[in-house]
């Protein structure tokens, strides 16, 4: 082994990852060459010497001045911010929490009506039936106008929400399928009744004077006749009790916030219009995305509320207040109303409110005339509440 | 003739324990949580060992302790990232040659006063396995650990760092490979290659190293 050679094995030797022949060569070569033998007694003493060199010892004042700067503390909190960012969901609006909230009250009170319905009788059912099957497609409803609305609203809404949607509407799928089970079961019931009943007549036509035993089956049926009409007749009372707490309830849930199915826009109409927000009836809904009215809209609160939506001339609400303005007054007040056309009649002021009580105007005098109508429609229920405080038994009718 | 006998990390920093690695991953785990303690343990713990290892990439104390602040500053702040299945010390000691290499591309290359002595007073163990020094070989290794400071300061910048992460700080293969980020196949030769270039500078030291170590 040449000297350059042996020289290039020298680190490996030292780290002591030479096969044995080589480190025997080298080390044979290392003992005959003096030159190289000296070369390597010197490098690995300087190897030696490296990993011993000593540690100088670290300022006291090192630390005291390490915790003291100021980016220590700052950019810490910027990368916990970030990593918070990152995992951490966005603060949830009340308005989807509170949506949320509301659609899992609707069901679990739609549940609850379904629960003390499944106990009872057969007779009379079928009515709540339907009126349960509504309250359900309502809650559908509900919930699909909850879900547009955060999506809209709250695009990246959180898991959360997510979680108590997807929970409401299976809560609501899982209702569907009891109660179209139930409905099964009660046609099955009828059947089976009608059956019974046929058997009776059959037997009571056949065998005459058959004895106790077809008395005591025909009076049995007809005990168990009149204990099931007893009873669906106690129970159909308590459910409708049970239904009206239902829209009750969710009327305060809707006048709870936005949460509600109101429409935002038509709310801001209002404020502006200068309606009183207390006295404001819950009557906007949003159903595939169209405005509509709830169906209990026609009580005598609802009347300055509709009439301030109108003038609010909001091009989604203000048409529809019209209509139920229209539908809620047109027989009512057509005396009044009538009374007042003939007034400006005689007044000679012929124009497009000669349309107003029938004949349709043309489409350019229809604002107008809607206009009219709907002051006519004011003054009617002005004159209507007036009637109201003095106390008198019905609405006066205008001369 | 055997391999030198190689300090391990526990004879080197008696502040260590056996599962150093591990008690060091926690204590940046306890950091990322905002514990405050547990920075100041850490520092504690590894002040001296960062600030050297600076000391000698850079061969200039009052720089090697600004950028070992720069260093525990980001290890601070950085403490979130640390993945807790990785090694500790090596993630600390990446941040360090990080910042060295960093400083050394940022600089002009600066002339290296071969001022042994500069920093802040060194304490001498003036004995070996073998007992108390005599004042000759006392002598001779004083003068060893000249050259050797000299030819580290002498060496490429990469080639003194990989050689200073082997047999100054006495990291594993595996620990320089994360460091440097490469396989360690390659930290082998890198070593290797350092260690000669390091022996050819060493020994061109050996006559009149007194006069330029003293220069």
């Amino acid at each position: 082994m040449k000297c350059d050679q042996a020289r290039e094995w020298f680190s490996h030797l030292i780290e002591g990852d030479l096969p044995a022949a080589e480190r025997t060569q080298v080390a044979e070569h290392i003992d005959r060459c003096p030159a190289c033998g000296e070369r390597y007694r010197r490098f690995e003493r300087g190897i030696q010497s490296l990993r011993e060199l000593p540690r100088h010892p670290v300022p006291r004042s090192f630390a005291s001045d390490l915790l003291a700067r100021p980016e220590l503390n700052d950019g810490r909190q910027a990368a916990l911010a970030r990593a918070g960012d990152a995992v951490l969901p966005r603060p949830r609006s009340w308005k989807a929490v509170a949506g949320s909230a509301a659609a899992l009250l609707a069901v679990a009170a739609g549940v609850a009506v379904y629960l003390e319905w499944r106990v009872s009788g057969v007779g009379g059912q079928r009515e709540l039936l339907a009126r349960i099957e509504a309250e359900h497609a309502a809650n559908v409803r509900a919930v699909e106008e909850l879900r547009s609305r955060h999506s809209a609203e709250d695009e990246d809404g959180s898991a959360q929400q997510e979680r108590l949607l997807a929970a409401a509407a299976e809560e609501n799928g899982r209702l569907a399928r009891e109660l179209q089970a139930q409905g099964e079961i009660l046609r099955n019931l009828e059947a089976a009744l009608r059956a019974v009943e046929a058997e009776g007549r059959l037997a009571r036509n056949e065998s005459g004077g058959a004895g106790g035993e077809l008395t005591a089956l025909r009076s049995e049926l007809a005990e168990l006749a009149s204990t099931l009409r007893r009873e669906a007749g106690e129970e159909a009372k308590t459910q409708r009790g049970n239904l009206e707490r239902l829209a009750e309830r969710v009327g305060e849930l809707a006048a709870a916030g936005a949460a509600t199915p109101g429409d935002a826009r038509a709310r801001t109409a209002l404020a502006e219009s200068g309606a009183d927000e207390e006295q404001e009836p819950v009557l906007l809904l949003r159903e595939n995305n169209r405005p509509v009215l709830r169906p209990d809209w026609t009580h005598s609160g609802a009347a300055p509320y509709l009439f301030r939506l109108y003038e609010s001339r909001d091009p989604e609400w203000s048409p529809l207040a019209f209509q139920a303005l229209d539908q809620h007054f047109r027989l009512r007040a057509q005396g009044f109303v009538a009374a007042r056309v003939q007034r400006e009649r005689k007044g000679e002021r012929q124009g497009p409110i000669g349309g107003i009580l029938g004949n349709r105007a043309e489409p350019a005098q229809a604002e107008d005339e809607e206009s009219r109508l709907v002051q006519y429609y004011k003054e009617f229920w002005v004159e209507e509440q007036r009637g109201v405080q003095r106390a008198s038994p019905g609405p006066k009718q205008a001369p | 003739m055997g391999a030198l006998h190689r300090m391990t990390p526990e004879e080197r920093s008696p502040v260590e324990d056996a599962g150093g690695a591990l008690a060091d991953g926690e204590y940046l785990l306890r950091i990322a949580a905002g514990d405050r303690g547990a920075f100041k343990d850490l520092l504690c713990r590894y002040q001296e060992r960062i600030l050297n290892l600076l000391y000698r990439m850079i061969h200039d104390w009052d720089t090697a302790l600004d950028l070992a602040q720069e260093v525990f500053i980001k290890v601070h702040n950085r403490a979130t990232t640390f993945d807790p299945r990785g090694n500790a010390r090596a993630w600390l000691i990446t941040i360090a040659v990080n910042a060295a290499r960093d400083h050394l591309r940022k600089k002009p290359r600066i002339v290296y006063l071969e001022n042994f002595e500069a920093c802040a007073a060194v304490s001498h163990r003036f004995e070996s396995a073998h007992g108390p020094l005599t004042p000759p070989e006392i002598l001779a290794r004083e003068e060893t650990r000249k050259q050797v400071h000299v030819a580290v300061g002498r060496m490429q910048e990469f080639q003194r760092i990989v050689l200073l992460l082997r047999d100054f700080e006495g990291l594993s293969y595996e620990e320089i490979a994360e460091v440097l980020g490469c396989e360690i196949g390659t930290v082998k030769s890198r070593i290797h290659r350092a260690r000669k270039q390091f022996e050819e500078i060493f020994q061109g030291l050996a006559s009149g190293a007194g006069e330029e170590c003293l220069a």
